[in-house]
C-alpha cells in the first residue's frame, strides 16, 4: 500500500474523533461518541501548544494517526513528547503505517533541539503493545501513572 | 525465532559502507553473533550495541564474529557506529526480509524482536536469546557463548 504522512490540519477533526471513537472501543471496551471527543480534537488542532497529529493519508483519505502532547522537563531543560491516540484502520494494519507514523515523529523530536525525548503510556496488562513498543526500540522505565481525574 | 538446530537462512545484505555482506562472508572465518535490533540511537539498542563493543576483545580472542541487524539504512548504521566507536559490522535490512526468515518481526509487523543468535561455522544455529527489554540477557548471552569457547 502506497501511503503518505502529513502533519494533521483542523480538516481532520471529525475523522479522527471517530479514530479516536473506534480505538476507545478496541482497546478499552469505552464507548466514547465522535461527538464527545471532537471539541478535545478541534482543540488541540487549532492550537500547537497543546500537542500535534500526524496522520498516514492513502488515496485521498486518512488511514492512521498518531499524536504528541508535551511535557516540559526543567531538569533536562528540554520536553518530552508522549506518544497518544495511535489509531490504525483496520483494513491498513500490518502494512507498515505504523511504523511509518511513529518513525516520522520520532525523527522530527530528534531533529529538534528542544525535544529531549519520547514516552507513552500503555496498559499494564497489556504485553502486546508493551511487546510492540519495544520492537521500535522503546525501553521500560520505573514509573508508575498516578492520577486524580476530576471528571467522573 | 528459529529453532536451535536448524539451517540460518542464508542472506546478502548491506553493511553501513554500502557494501554487500553474507552470511558465508560473515562465517568464513568461525562462528558468529548474529544480533537482531530495533533501530539504532534507541536507548536499548545503544546500551546492547555499547555492551558487545565492550566485549568485542573478548568475542574476537575465542574465534568469534559479531555482526547486528536492524532495518536503518548505511548512513545511519555509519552515524551510530562513529558515534559509539562500535568495532563490529551493521547491517541494512529496509524491507526487513532477513529479519523475517530470521523470525524476529515485531508483533503485528511492527519493529523488530531483540533477539540474539549463535550460529556456527557450518551455519546452523547453536542458540539463541530473546529478550525485548532485558538487555542484560544478551550481554550474558554473548558472556556464556565466549565462556563455552575459551574453555574447549
Amino acid at each position: 500500500m502506497v501511503f503518505t504522512l502529513r502533519e494533521a490540519t483542523p480538516d481532520d477533526a471529525a475523522t479522527i474523533a471517530d479514530f479516536n471513537s473506534a480505538m476507545a472501543r478496541e482497546t478499552e471496551g469505552k464507548a466514547l461518541a465522535p461527538e464527545r471527543i471532537g471539541p478535545g480534537v478541534a482543540a488541540l488542532l487549532d492550537d500547537g501548544h497543546k500537542g500535534r497529529y500526524w496522520v498516514a493519508e492513502s488515496h485521498g483519505r486518512v488511514v492512521g494517526q498518531i499524536m504528541v502532547t508535551y511535557e516540559w522537563s526543567d531538569w533536562r531543560n528540554a520536553t518530552i513528547w508522549w506518544i497518544q491516540s495511535v489509531y490504525i484502520h483496520p483494513d491498513h494494519r500490518r502494512q507498515g503505517v505504523f511504523t511509518a507514523l511513529y518513525r516520522h515523529v520520532e525523527d522530527i523530536a530528534r531533529r529538534a533541539d528542544s525535544v529531549c525525548g519520547l514516552r507513552l503510556y500503555v496498559e499494564r496488562g497489556n504485553r502486546r503493545a508493551q511487546e510492540t513498543y519495544a520492537a521500535l526500540g522503546m525501553s521500560k522505565d520505573n514509573y508508575l501513572v498516578m492520577e486524580s481525574m476530576f471528571d467522573s | 525465532m528459529l529453532d536451535t538446530g536448524s539451517q540460518a537462512p542464508a542472506f546478502t545484505l548491506e553493511n553501513e559502507r554500502g557494501e554487500a555482506t553474507s552470511l558465508s562472508d560473515l562465517l568464513s572465518e568461525g562462528p558468529l553473533i548474529l544480533y537482531f535490533y530495533p533501530a539504532d540511537f534507541t536507548p536499548g539498542c545503544t546500551k546492547e550495541a555499547c555492551d558487545i563493543r565492550d566485549l568485542h576483545g573478548q568475542i574476537q580472542a575465542v574465534g568469534l564474529r559479531v555482526a547486528g541487524v536492524s532495518p536503518q539504512d548505511a548512513a545511519s548504521h555509519a552515524r551510530f557506529r562513529d558515534k559509539y566507536e562500535l568495532p563490529f559490522t551493521l547491517l541494512c535490512d529496509p524491507d526487513k526480509t532477513v529479519i523475517r526468515q530470521y523470525d524476529v518481526d515485531g508483533p503485528f509487523g511492527v519493529g523488530v524482536r531483540r533477539v540474539t543468535y549463535l550460529i556456527d561455522q557450518d551455519g546452523r544455529i547453536a542458540d539463541a536469546v530473546q529478550a525485548d527489554l532485558r538487555i542484560g540477557k544478551h550481554r550474558a548471552f554473548i558472556d556464556r557463548a565466549i565462556a563455552v569457547r575459551d574453555s574447549a
